[in-house]
């Protein structure tokens, strides 16, 4: 409970720092730290609107359904990281709750039953497509070189120390990037293109809810980088190490536009999943 | 009361002349940041507490401007900026408009000036602010 709840105070201020950051890169003064706790508190106390057309329980439940399995996730990855010992998870489990957002995310735009809403489902579906093959190699590569799935094994070693590591390193940055939807693979939520995408529809409550699900992705994909590529969590370098994958985050978002679907599929089969393929490849070799 | 910190402002283009609607943009700028007072601009009238209408309001998107009002959740205001939904300008009386925009829904604030500086734009939104006290 202590793990989640810290997960969820942790997700503001990840959240109030991106707004923060990219407003001092365009020269602004951006929002005071409580800012993104007010926001939420504000959704919950506004209407709930249901599309008419609109699939209603699948519509109002995919949020939580995406929420609950982000929490989940860091749930265990606090496990991992500060107790250490055995949990219940592995590597495994972990890739696929890593999957369960971006298929809420899909369900929900669907069910919305608007077509700006069914557009940003179609690519966020591409996109987890897209992403997953190079995150997949990165999962194999950390298998490979650790001989295990156990997450408590596997945060013992730092395999930033080889090559093939710091290749893996740089391709599943991208991967993050994608799977918390921010840009440039913000194209299912495009705000300015589509109306918000799959979020079109969403308003108060449900909408409190996406925004959390956003924020805890801030959160719990860092984490999971440490610990299946960087030792884990240990100690005040623990911190700088989320801080530093969370700030490159934010710049990347901040530094550039947003590409279009079939840019991103290309970037993530053919660089990205090369790169993935050679540190998996490196790591066979023993480098 | 969370309200007051956090405005969520949805952009009405009502066939304005684009000149209050960059004076609009203006306010999101580093000299002015709205983001400051937790306002931000948002895609849709789904996610809005504020419905920021320009424009002259026609015939053609006068139904339209009642549908998004329809569409946005509750409590939500309404903010006229320029003149012309203030009051007209010098489209008042041509066959094609249905303006002022209080013919047609509600309306909280008035910001009148053809365009309003963004100044003025600003010391609007803290009236509105004040008035939910």
């Amino acid at each position: 409970m202590l793990e989640i709840l810290g997960t969820l105070v942790l997700s503001f201020l990840a959240g109030w720092l991106m707004r923060k950051i990219i407003a001092r890169v365009q020269f602004r003064v951006g929002p005071p730290f409580y800012q993104n706790f007010i926001d939420f508190l504000k959704l919950l106390g506004k209407e709930l609107l249901v599309p008419l057309k609109g699939e209603k329980i699948t519509f109002l439940v995919a949020p939580l359904f995406a929420l609950s399995s982000l929490l989940l996730v860091s749930y265990i990855l606090w496990r991992v990281n500060i107790k250490g010992g055995t949990v219940f998870g592995d590597l495994i489990l972990v890739t696929y709750l890593l999957m369960i957002p971006p298929i809420a995310y899909f369900l929900g735009g669907v069910s919305s039953g608007n077509p700006f809403g069914a557009l940003g489902a179609s690519r966020e579906v591409k996109l987890l497509l897209a992403d997953e093959l190079p995150f997949v190699f990165v999962i194999l590569l950390v298998i490979f070189k650790t001989g295990t799935t156990d997450l408590s094994q596997i945060v013992k070693s730092n395999l930033m120390t080889s090559v093939s590591g710091i290749l893996a390193f740089l391709v599943i940055l991208f991967c993050i990037q994608a799977k918390a939807g921010l840009v440039p693979f913000d194209m299912a939520e495009a705000e300015t293109e589509i109306m918000g995408g799959v979020l079109v529809d969403y308003s108060g409550p449900a909408l409190a809810v996406w925004e959390l699900v956003k924020q805890v992705g801030l959160v719990v994909y860092p984490l999971f980088v440490i610990t299946v590529l960087w030792g884990g969590l240990d100690g005040l370098w623990g911190i700088l190490k989320y801080l530093l994958i969370l700030i490159v985050m934010i710049l990347m978002k901040a530094a550039n536009n947003r590409i279009r679907i079939d840019q991103a599929i290309e970037f993530f089969w053919k660089p990205m999943a090369l790169g993935g393929f050679t540190a998996l490849v490196l790591a066979v070799v023993g480098l | 009361m969370f309200l007051k910190k956090s405005l969520w402002v949805y952009h009405v283009s009502a066939s304005p002349c684009n000149n209050c609607d960059i004076e609009v943009l203006d306010c999101l700028t580093p000299r002015y940041d709205v983001e400051r007072f937790g306002i931000k601009l948002v895609g849709t009238p789904r996610h809005a507490d504020v419905l920021l209408v320009t424009g002259m309001l026609n015939r053609q998107v006068s139904p339209r401007v009642v549908e998004v009002y329809r569409q946005t959740p509750k409590p939500v205001f309404v903010v006229a900026v320029g003149t012309c939904p203030v009051a007209g300008s010098v489209f008042k009386g041509s066959y094609n408009i249905k303006g002022p925009l209080d013919n047609i829904i509600p309306v909280d604030l008035y910001i009148p000036g053809c365009p309003p500086k963004p100044e003025a734009i600003i010391s609007g939104i803290v009236k509105l602010l004040e008035s939910l006290k």
